[in-house]
């Protein structure tokens, strides 16, 4: 591992990487306010429009995101057992579980990318185009539209986060060092639990049919 | 894999297991109770990670606060905002034509 550089307005190294998770921290915060809005639309779409909401859901593929889910659950683990290791000044097993956790990063934004290629086969994306298959009235097809518009909204800002979170993971193989490794996978947790409350509300919702 | 490891393994352990749990019921006719289902599986996923993998368990208070900060400002504008949507009738505006009034993005 190289040597951490010590700050001049730090004490010491104590200080100085609780002060930096302290900002990761106040900088998650604000992401979750971030990801926010998303929410509370959803909140009012199930209000207003329950029954298109469970109808634009069941077009979702709840296998590829189950799958999804479980990829990204186990990029985390590979993430923290990554920490795990880089606390323990073990280089080589950090770096291969970094590769291992943008590799499972990766696997997880062409599975979501599959997806998106089979909605817009559907014509389930919102706008001109947007003709789903059992859409009967037009105040339904409204609601089923505005589902999408934050289904499409949601993944993307979160794929967006996620190839973030790999950009990160590769540039930090080249030099581990165990504070950094901390810090982005905080961000990486983080972005894992946007994707746990976004599994049931679009893959779940009604899936059984009410 | 060595002995400190072992709670890490474990919390993945249970992630998939709540991960089954979710999946299952939502195939189950179970009325509201799917959505309460697979919302408390999400918040006890959501609390698993942040507590085991983002170590909040064994954080400083600061750190604590700050995670905690966030979520109540998020839960604090819920509120405010679900004050207006709840109580707000949507009036149909009194010159629009009937077949414009259900609203559409985009075109036919």
């Amino acid at each position: 591992m190289n040597a951490p550089v010590l700050e001049p307005q730090f004490r010491d190294h104590a200080q100085q990487d609780f002060a930096r998770s302290f900002g990761m921290w106040v900088f998650l915060s604000s992401e979750l306010l971030f990801f926010g809005p998303l929410l509370f639309g959803y909140l009012y779409l199930r209000m207003q429009h329950p029954e298109a909401t469970g109808m634009a859901s069941r077009h979702t593929d709840m296998l590829l995101g189950t799958v999804n889910t479980a990829v990204l659950l186990t990029s985390s683990l590979c993430m923290a057992l990554a920490g795990h290791a880089a606390e323990g000044q073990d280089r080589r097993r950090t770096v291969r579980l970094l590769a291992l956790t943008a590799a499972l990063g990766v696997a997880f934004l062409a599975i979501k990318g599959y997806e998106w290629h089979q909605e817009f086969d559907e014509h389930l994306f919102p706008g001109a185009g947007f003709h789903p298959s059992d859409g009967r009235d037009a105040g339904t097809v409204y609601g089923m539209e505005l589902f999408f518009l934050l289904y499409f909204a949601a993944t993307g800002l979160h794929a967006l986060h996620l190839s973030i979170g790999v950009s990160a993971c590769l540039w930090l193989i080249r030099g581990p060092r165990s504070e950094a490794v901390e810090l982005v996978g905080l961000y990486w947790h983080f972005v894992d639990v946007v994707w746990i409350v976004l599994y049931p509300l679009l893959y779940l919702t009604l899936r059984s049919g009410g | 894999m060595d002995r400190t490891a072992r709670p890490l393994l474990l919390t993945w352990i249970a992630l998939m297991v709540l991960l089954a749990v979710t999946a299952a019921c939502a195939l189950l006719r179970l009325g509201w109770l799917n959505t309460a289902i697979s919302l408390a599986v999400a918040l006890a996923k959501a609390l698993l990670v942040a507590f085991v993998f983002m170590r909040l368990q064994r954080a400083p208070a600061l750190l604590r606060l700050a995670a905690v900060a966030g979520t109540v400002t998020l839960v604090l504008l819920f509120g405010l905002a679900l004050t207006d949507y709840t109580t707000r009738t949507e009036l149909r505006a009194p010159w629009q034509q009937p077949a414009t009034v259900a609203p559409r993005l985009g075109s036919r």
